[in-house]
Parts: C-alpha cells; sequence; structure tokens
C-alpha cells in the first residue's frame, strides 16, 4: 500500500531541470492519465449502448452521428434517455470524486468525503427543502441552495472536529456522521411533509440516483462542475502548501484559514451542484481520491485531474450496472436500482478500513 | 292514414340511428382534426394536431378509464389486468418507476401520467411524447377525469356519454344512501402491524360514506404517508367498536382478517367476533379508481344492506 506513495513531490522542487526520477514520474502520470480516459470512454460508451431495450452499438452510434437516421423510438431512447443520463452521471461523478479531493485537503484526512463530512448532507436539506417547499422557485435555485447547505454542512462538521491544532479522523467521523443523521432526520421530515404518497419522490431523495435525471439536469450541473473544476485547479498550488503542515505553510507566507475556506467551498460547490440533481450518493469522494492518491501521488495539480476522471467513469460505470446489470442478476428486471446502493456497498468497507487503521495513510 | 303511420315511423327511426350512428363521424369530417390544446391537473398546457393513434397510461386506473372512452392503449404499466384486453399487451415497468426505454420504444403519441406518482419526471416523458397528467382521487374525479381522456383522445361522445351516466348513478347512489341508516364502519389499508385509516376523503372511504355510513375515523386529522388517511389508537378503535371493518391488505401475506383473529386485542371487537371483516382487492377499491366503481359499489352494498352477508 506505502509502495507508491511518495515525498511531497514537484511544486517546491528547486530545481528546473528535470532528473531522471522526474521524467520517470512524469511518464507513469502520462500512462495512468491515458488510461483513466480510456476507462472513462468506455464506461461511456457500455453506459450508451445498454439499457433494458437491446439496441446494437452499430445503431447507437449511428443515432449519435446522424439523428434522423434512425427511428424514432432509438433517437429518443440514446439523445434523451442514455446520453443526459450518462452525461449527468460522469459529472456528478467527477464532481464528488473533486470534492472529496478537496475536503482531504482541507482535513488532512483520507476521510474528507463530502457524504461522510455533511456536505452531502446539508446540500441534501437545502435541495430537498427548495425543489419541495418551495415549488415556485426556478430550478435554478436548488443547485444554490445545495451550495449553501453544503458549505454549512462542512463548516459545522468542522469546527465540531477541529480540537484546537488540528482535526484527527476519528473526532471527523464521528462529527460527520452525528450531523449527517440529524440532517438526515430534517430531510426526511420535509420530505414526508411534502411528498403525499409519492413513493418515487421518496426514494429519490433518500438513496442518490439517476432514474429522474434528463437533459435539464445537465444544463443544472455542467456549470457548477466547470466552474468548480477550473476554481480547484487554481487552489491547486495553495492545496499542495497547505499539504506541507500548517506551521510550514505560514512559513512559506500561505494564508492558510483562508486556504482552507477557499478549499471547502470550491467541495460545497461541487458536491451542492452534484447532490441537487443526483441526491446523496455515498462514498466516490472517498473511494476515488484514494485510489487517485495511490497512483498519482499527492500533487494536487495531477491529483485533481485524475480524480475527476476516475470518479466520472467510476459512478457510469456503478450506474450502468444499478440500472442494468443487477436488476438482470437478481431476476428483477422491471425495476432499477439507485447507484447509490452500488457505491455504498464499494465505499463502506473502505470507510470502516479507513476508521480502524489508526494512521491511515495520506 | 293509417298506413302512412309505420312507414313515417319507420324513416323517422331510421333518420335517428343514422343520427346517432354517423353524427360523431359526420361532425368529425366537417371540422377536420382541429388541434386541441388541454390544461392538465399541474397546470401544464398541452396541444395535439391530430387525434392520438398511439395512447398510453401510467397506472391501471388511467388505462381502465381509456378503454371504457374505446381508446385502446398500445402499452401498459406490469399487472394491470384489467380489462382482460389489457392482459397481452407490451408492458414498460411499474407506475412508479416506468422503464423510460421500454416506453420509448412503444413510439406512443400521447402519454396520460399519474400526477402523484410521475411527477418527477415530467421532461423525461415530455421527450418521449406529449404528456397530460390527471390525478383520480375520489368519485367524483373519475367522470370529470373520463371527459378530460376523451376530449384528449377526440373519443368525446363515448365520454361524454359515460361520464353522464356515471354522474346519474352517483347522484343516485347519493340519494340513497342519504335514505338508509348505515353501519359504523372502519376502513384499514396496509398491515395491522402499520395500518393507515382510510377516511371519507379517500376513494374507499368515499364510496363507504356515499352508501350512508359511519367512517369512525372521520374526526382525525390525516397522518402517515398517504393523505386522506388518519393514524388511529387501539383505544379510540375499541371505543368505537365499529360494525363492521373493511380491510385491505398492502405489504404482506396474511390477510389482515385473518391477524386479527389471532390477536387478543383486535379480537375483542365486535366485528371480529361476528365475522363482519372483510378484505377488499386491493386494485378495485384502492389502488385503481375508475370506471369498475359501479362494481366496487355494488359488492359493498352487498356488504352493508345485504340480506345474506355471512
Amino acid at each position: 500500500m506505502s509502495s507508491q506513495t511518495q515525498p511531497n513531490p514537484t511544486p517546491l522542487s528547486p530545481l528546473n531541470t528535470p532528473s531522471r526520477a522526474t521524467k520517470r514520474r512524469l511518464a507513469r502520470r502520462t500512462v495512468i492519465v491515458v488510461l483513466a480516459v480510456a476507462l472513462l470512454a468506455t464506461a461511456l460508451v457500455v453506459a450508451l449502448g445498454s439499457g433494458s431495450q437491446s439496441i446494437p452499438y452499430k445503431t447507437v452510434l449511428q443515432a449519435l452521428l446522424d439523428r434522423e437516421s434512425v427511428k424514432k423510438s432509438v433517437q429518443i431512447i440514446v439523445h434523451e434517455v442514455r446520453l443526459p443520463r450518462a452525461m449527468v452521471g460522469a459529472l456528478v461523478g467527477m464532481n464528488l470524486a473533486i470534492s472529496g479531493v478537496m475536503l482531504q485537503g482541507v482535513v488532512r484526512s483520507p476521510l474528507g468525503d463530502p457524504y461522510i463530512l455533511g456536505v452531502s448532507a446539508g446540500a441534501g436539506l437545502a435541495a430537498a427543502f427548495v425543489t419541495l417547499r418551495m415549488p415556485e422557485a426556478p430550478p435554478q435555485v436548488a443547485p444554490s441552495a445545495a451550495f449553501v447547505g453544503a458549505l454549512a454542512g462542512a463548516l459545522i462538521v468542522y469546527a465540531i472536529a477541529w480540537d484546537g491544532s488540528g482535526v484527527t479522523t476519528t473526532r471527523l467521523a464521528l462529527a460527520g456522521v452525528a450531523l449527517t443523521t440529524m440532517i438526515g432526520a430534517l430531510t426526511t421530515t420535509v420530505v414526508v411533509m411534502s411528498v403525499q404518497g409519492g413513493a418515487q419522490i421518496f426514494f429519490q431523495w433518500l438513496v442518490g440516483g439517476l432514474y429522474t435525471v434528463g437533459w435539464p439536469e445537465y444544463h443544472l450541473v455542467a456549470p457548477y462542475a466547470l466552474l468548480g473544476f477550473v476554481l480547484a485547479m487554481a487552489l491547486a498550488r495553495s492545496a499542495n502548501v497547505l499539504a506541507l503542515g500548517d506551521e510550514v505553510a505560514q512559513g512559506l507566507g500561505l494564508n492558510v484559514e483562508r486556504t482552507r475556506f477557499l478549499m471547502s467551498a470550491v467541495a460545497a460547490l461541487l458536491a451542492g451542484s452534484a447532490v441537487a440533481v443526483a441526491g446523496l450518493i455515498a462514498f466516490v469522494g472517498l473511494l476515488v481520491p484514494f485510489i487517485a492518491r495511490r497512483l498519482v501521488g499527492s500533487d494536487f495539480r495531477i491529483l485533481i485531474p485524475v480524480s475527476g476522471l476516475l470518479g466520472a467513469a467510476l459512478l457510469l460505470w456503478a450506474d450502468t450496472a444499478a440500472r442494468v446489470g443487477l436488476p438482470n442478476l437478481l431476476g428483477v428486471q422491471s425495476v432499477e436500482f439507485p447507484v447509490g446502493i452500488l457505491t455504498a456497498a464499494v465505499g463502506g468497507p473502505l470507510f470502516l478500513w479507513l476508521v480502524r487503521a489508526r494512521r491511515a495513510q495520506w | 292514414m293509417i298506413r302512412h303511420l309505420p312507414r313515417r315511423a319507420l324513416i323517422v327511426a331510421l333518420a335517428l340511428t343514422l343520427a346517432a350512428g354517423l353524427g360523431g363521424p359526420l361532425a368529425y369530417a366537417q371540422e377536420g382534426p382541429q388541434p386541441r390544446t388541454l390544461t392538465d391537473v399541474l397546470d401544464r398546457e398541452i396541444t395535439l394536431e391530430a387525434p392520438p393513434q398511439r395512447v398510453v397510461g401510467m397506472s391501471a386506473s388511467i388505462t381502465e378509464m381509456l378503454f371504457a372512452i374505446g381508446v385502446q392503449p398500445v402499452g401498459v404499466t406490469e399487472g394491470v389486468d384489467y380489462p382482460p384486453a389489457a392482459e397481452g399487451l407490451p408492458t414498460f415497468g411499474v407506475g412508479y418507476q416506468p422503464d423510460l426505454e421500454a416506453l420509448a420504444a412503444l413510439e406512443p403519441d400521447l402519454i396520460v401520467a399519474n400526477a402523484m406518482l410521475n411527477r418527477g419526471i415530467i421532461d423525461q416523458l415530455e421527450a418521449i411524447a406529449p404528456t397530460f397528467f390527471v390525478l383520480t382521487r375520489t368519485l367524483s374525479d373519475i367522470p370529470q377525469n373520463i371527459r378530460l381522456l376523451g376530449e384528449l383522445t377526440w373519443h368525446d361522445t363515448q365520454a361524454d356519454y359515460l361520464a353522464m351516466s356515471y354522474e346519474h348513478y352517483l347522484d343516485m347512489a347519493a340519494s340513497l344512501g342519504q335514505s338508509l341508516e348505515g353501519p359504523d364502519v372502519l376502513i384499514i389499508v396496509g398491515t395491522l402491524k402499520r395500518p393507515n385509516y382510510g377516511k371519507s376523503s379517500t376513494y374507499l372511504g368515499s364510496m363507504v360514506a356515499m352508501l350512508g355510513a359511519n367512517n369512525i375515523a372521520d374526526g382525525e386529522k390525516d397522518a402517515g404517508p398517504f393523505p386522506g388517511y388518519a393514524q388511529l389508537s387501539m383505544e379510540t378503535i375499541l371505543d368505537a367498536d365499529p360494525d363492521i371493518i373493511l380491510t385491505v391488505t398492502r405489504g404482506s401475506d396474511t390477510p389482515m382478517p385473518e391477524s386479527m383473529r389471532d390477536d387478543p386485542m383486535w379480537s375483542a371487537l365486535t366485528a371480529v367476533q361476528e365475522g363482519r371483516v372483510y378484505e377488499l382487492d386491493n386494485r378495485l377499491f384502492v389502488e385503481s379508481p375508475g370506471p369498475r366503481f359501479v362494481e366496487a359499489f355494488a359488492q359493498l352494498y352487498e356488504l352493508f344492506y345485504g340480506e345474506d352477508t355471512e
């Protein structure tokens, strides 16, 4: 596990001429980025090629290239059902993963995941409130409200877990679980108060999933994804310095508190918009940065894009499995499962292991 | 004179028959298929350029109403088995989570959706076909929605006729109910462990009330996940000791009348001891308000006032 973790890489390196080791690292990173892109591309192809209706890949491709060349039902299935869902799924996965990367930088612990830290829960409450209790509000309000809820959630948990000099993994996990449970109860109250017998909406708010997404949700989440990614990249250098520890970072002239707040805000922006369109999807922000760190090391400038790619790929694969694979496997073809149960099933054990590992590698 | 009369009568009769039989189509031919704009229960406007040819209904209730006005849907949600003609039709998932791909594959040109279950996927449904939302909650919604569906599918004549006869039937039932001294009734939907006590504002409750029965849940506030249902304490129920208990068991294999007999508290009730607990069909009495309310009414009337209710 520790074999690939590297000491603080490039940003502070005084050398301008690349050493052999640097070159090797560069080659390795290039390979990993290419692999991550390939993983995302195949995920996209499989997502577009599978569904309850079997349509040959050739026909799907034909539909994508020239919409009018295929019959109407195929047009709708490819362009209005599968494509928007895949696009939203990829963006949600990317957002959650990068949000996790940022939060881990803030709390300096592998448990920095929007789902664990109450960020998603805060976003969920705000989004549920706006969507269900303020039906006249335009749809664009939901992600903004979710952002505010997410930021509030992050700050509360962080404040509780802060012991004056830093946060410990255990305190963080406990504070996150407590807040998530409390906010979850409030969200359920809002949902129960508002939804009269609508089992589907109930479901949708309590386990995250992509069943209800279409192009409108894509247009809702895409600007946030872009903005969040750009801001995260802009903060990458500061995040690298912050990773050295508060004292060192301060010594190097970094405004530690401001950096923390900005990183939390970007994490909230990303997670909030993801939650607003797809509900609470567990552990993507935990799982993906965990893997990405082991692949490319801890330099945020490479960690952020690689996590984004892997997050998008992971969520797409998981959603296709939940949508097509799992129902077939369990023999219940008439329904599909929310993707949140799959990410929870994979991420849950990792979460438990990280909590148990006294000094989890970060 | 006398010889003329039958012939004239014959001509009049023939003219009437023609008018009745061809009236619709003739009027249609004169007007041509004018575009129609209708407003649904969610206040959305939809415009249809021509009579829809491939209609789907997103629930058993809607499907039954479509069939009743002479529209044959091209697909149904899973488990819809009434009328018999619905049984062989292609399915597209369950009502609360329709399989959008299967729905799109049917190439519908009109979707009639349930305003309670399907409002989370308005955009996806609209991407497939113009979507009209209805909500059938009480008896009076039935004729009203029948008329709407008639307008929507250019089946106005059948729909109007049907709606009128339903309204007439409901008027008669209401005045009949007023003249009757009905039993005290308790309605339970769910299971004994998770009961929902139906008030007169539910579909079944509205039928029970119209038949002159007294619903012991009516004084209570709405509570629990479903509108129109209350949560009663066991004390209230024991105190009221209803004459008849109507149960619709959902979410358990053991029908409630059976579980009641084995339960010390429930079996203390007169209705349980005298065998006046009746399990009713979920589709007919709860889930699918629609044209079959006539049949549901007849069954309830028999239970309340029949000679041999045993």
